[in-house]
Order: C-alpha cells, then structure tokens, then sequence
C-alpha cells in the first residue's frame, strides 16, 4: 500500500519523468520535494509539510521514504499515474528551479543547506542525539529560512536553468551554456576532470570557452 | 587606468600557475585609488554553500543589471577582506565592459 499523498506522488512522477537521475536518488528527491514545499511558502501559497521528519541528513518527507525505499515498483507506478492524471497542478517553473537546484550540489551540500534552515535546525539536538522520527514544524520555518529560499530563487532564473547544460564528474557539477557543451573535446573533459580533483571548487561550477578554446571557471 | 568604481577581471590559470587549457575568473571592484595605491574588494558569484556561511559578515549580494554591474550571475561582493596592491600597474584591458560600477550601502 502506498502512503503518500497525491501532492507528493504527483512531484515525485514529475522528477522521475524530468530528471530521472535526480529521482533515482533517494536524498535527491527529498531535497526536492522540500525545496518545493519551502518555495510554495515562500510564495504565499500553502505549503505541505506533513509527515516531515529530522533525520541526520535532513528533513525527509517520512512517507514518502518508506513507500520509495520499500515500495518502490508501485510508488514509481502511482507517481507516474498521478502525474499524467492531471488532478494535481504543479507550479511548474517552481518545479524547474527546485530540480535544478538538486541537480547541481552534491548530496553533503544540499544537506548541509538544510541543516542550516531553522526548520531543522531547531531539533538539531534532539536529531544528533540519535532520536528517531523527530517531526519537523512547519513554524519552525522562519525569516532566516525565508532568506535562504528566497536567494536561491533569485540564484537560478528560469532563462539560466533553460539555457544551461550540466556534467557531472565525481559529485562536481560543470555548468555550461547550451551552446558551449556541444564544443567540449575530450581534451576539456580531462581538464575538468582534473579540475574535480583538486578539490578546490564549490558547486555549481559555472565554466566558459573563450574564443582559444580555453575553460574559464567561476 | 583603473578608477573608483571601477570593476576589473583577472583570469588567473587553474587550477595550478602553469595551467594552460583553464584560468579562474576573478572580478574585483575598485574602491579607493591614491596615487599607485588601489584597493579592491572581491566579488564571487554567489554559491548556495555561501549562503549559509558565516564566514561573511558584511556583503552585498547583487543581481545581474546592465544598468549597473557587469555580472552574469547573482554575486557577492565581499566587504569584509580589502585587497591593497602598491606601485602595481593596471591595462585597461582588466577593465570589464560595464565599468563605474554602482555599489550601495557597501560597509566598508
């Protein structure tokens, strides 16, 4: 039996068919689904929270993990049907930013930025202490959480994420223009993955090709 | 010749000096000007690592406007560190193309 709510499946079969590696990730789509929820609030719609628990990594969406974790073939076939039936409208530029956001950091950053929303970080305590099942208040959510939702809104317009293309190498998200990564050589990709050893960047890895075929990066 | 205001951009080879096939890109603004003394203070595009950070304490995070910046994406201009350089000379190729930047409320 699935425990989710059509909410919560529709997003979910929204990031399966949109970004199917995000969605197979199991903190991704958390992160996900909560960002959306934070931006939904933010807006001055409402927001839906329930079942949202503390745990080490974050804010998880409790239901919504079991029927992923344990259900998985019939939560993928609820979420896709919910997502094609059309009963659940979802924002969809909202839906856009929310994905691209998870789709460049790695697991331990989006982590760490929910750790800093007071939502979480108001039951930290109680989370480290090792209790299980710590519910998370949507009260907790506050101007300082707002801020922060707020400034990623304005980090990643629609027309950025629209005109961008990502690669991925070893948790290190490359973000170019559309245009440009169709001239990256395989020279430029051992740059890049040279650049991810070093150790030295923070996502998202914004990176340029200059006139000489040099990467610039940002 | 750089000037108050002004926004200069230096590529710096990346991720090591002898780098050749990729450079860093570092954007400054000019804040004072004393004769062969400058100084700057660093902007960043702005990462969500930073937003949480509380390794800055004054800052001015600006959207790109052409009517005021040169930036490309949302950035952070650092007020908290002062980069001073004495009897260093600047091209105006340093310059960006949208110089004489407009800095409000900066505390520094």
């Amino acid at each position: 039996m699935i425990y989710s709510n059509e909410r919560k499946l529709c997003l979910s079969g929204w990031l399966r068919q949109n970004h199917k590696s995000e969605y197979d990730t199991a903190l991704k789509l958390q992160k996900f689904l909560l960002l959306y929820e934070c931006f939904t609030k933010v807006s001055g719609e409402k927001a839906d929270f329930v079942y949202l628990k503390g745990y080490r990594r974050g804010p998880v969406f409790s239901q919504v993990w079991g029927d992923y974790t344990k259900e998985r073939v019939e939560f993928n076939r609820c979420a896709d049907e919910i997502c094609h039936s059309g009963r659940v409208i979802i924002n969809e530029e909202r839906a856009v930013k929310c994905a691209f956001v998870v789709s460049v950091l790695s697991e331990n950053e989006l982590s760490e930025f929910t750790h800093s929303m007071n939502l979480w970080k108001s039951k930290e305590k109680r989370i480290l202490s090792g209790e299980r099942q710590v519910d998370l208040d949507e009260n907790d959510f506050d101007e300082h959480d707002a801020r922060l939702i707020s400034a990623l809104d304005k980090m990643y317009p629609v027309e950025l994420i629209k005109n961008s293309s990502v690669v991925e190498i070893d948790s290190h998200y490359f973000v170019f223009r559309k245009k440009d990564r169709v001239k990256l050589t395989e020279q430029h990709f051992d740059v890049l993955s040279s650049l991810a050893e070093s150790g030295q960047l923070f996502n998202p890895v914004y990176v340029d090709i200059d006139e000489g075929g040099r990467l610039i990066v940002d | 010749m750089i000037n108050k205001r002004d926004v200069i951009r230096m590529k710096v080879p990346y991720p090591s000096i002898g780098a050749q096939l990729a450079v860093s890109s570092h954007m400054y603004v000019c804040i004072t000007v004393d004769g062969s003394m400058y100084e700057y203070v660093k902007c960043q595009t702005l990462k969500p690592k930073m937003l949480a950070s509380r390794r800055f304490k004054h800052f001015i995070d600006e959207q790109p406007d052409v009517s005021r910046n040169p930036f490309q994406r949302m950035t952070r201009i650092d007020c908290d560190k002062v980069f001073v350089t004495k009897s260093v000379q600047y091209g105006d190729g340093l310059k960006t193309n949208r110089d004489q930047m407009c800095v409000r409320n900066c505390m520094i």
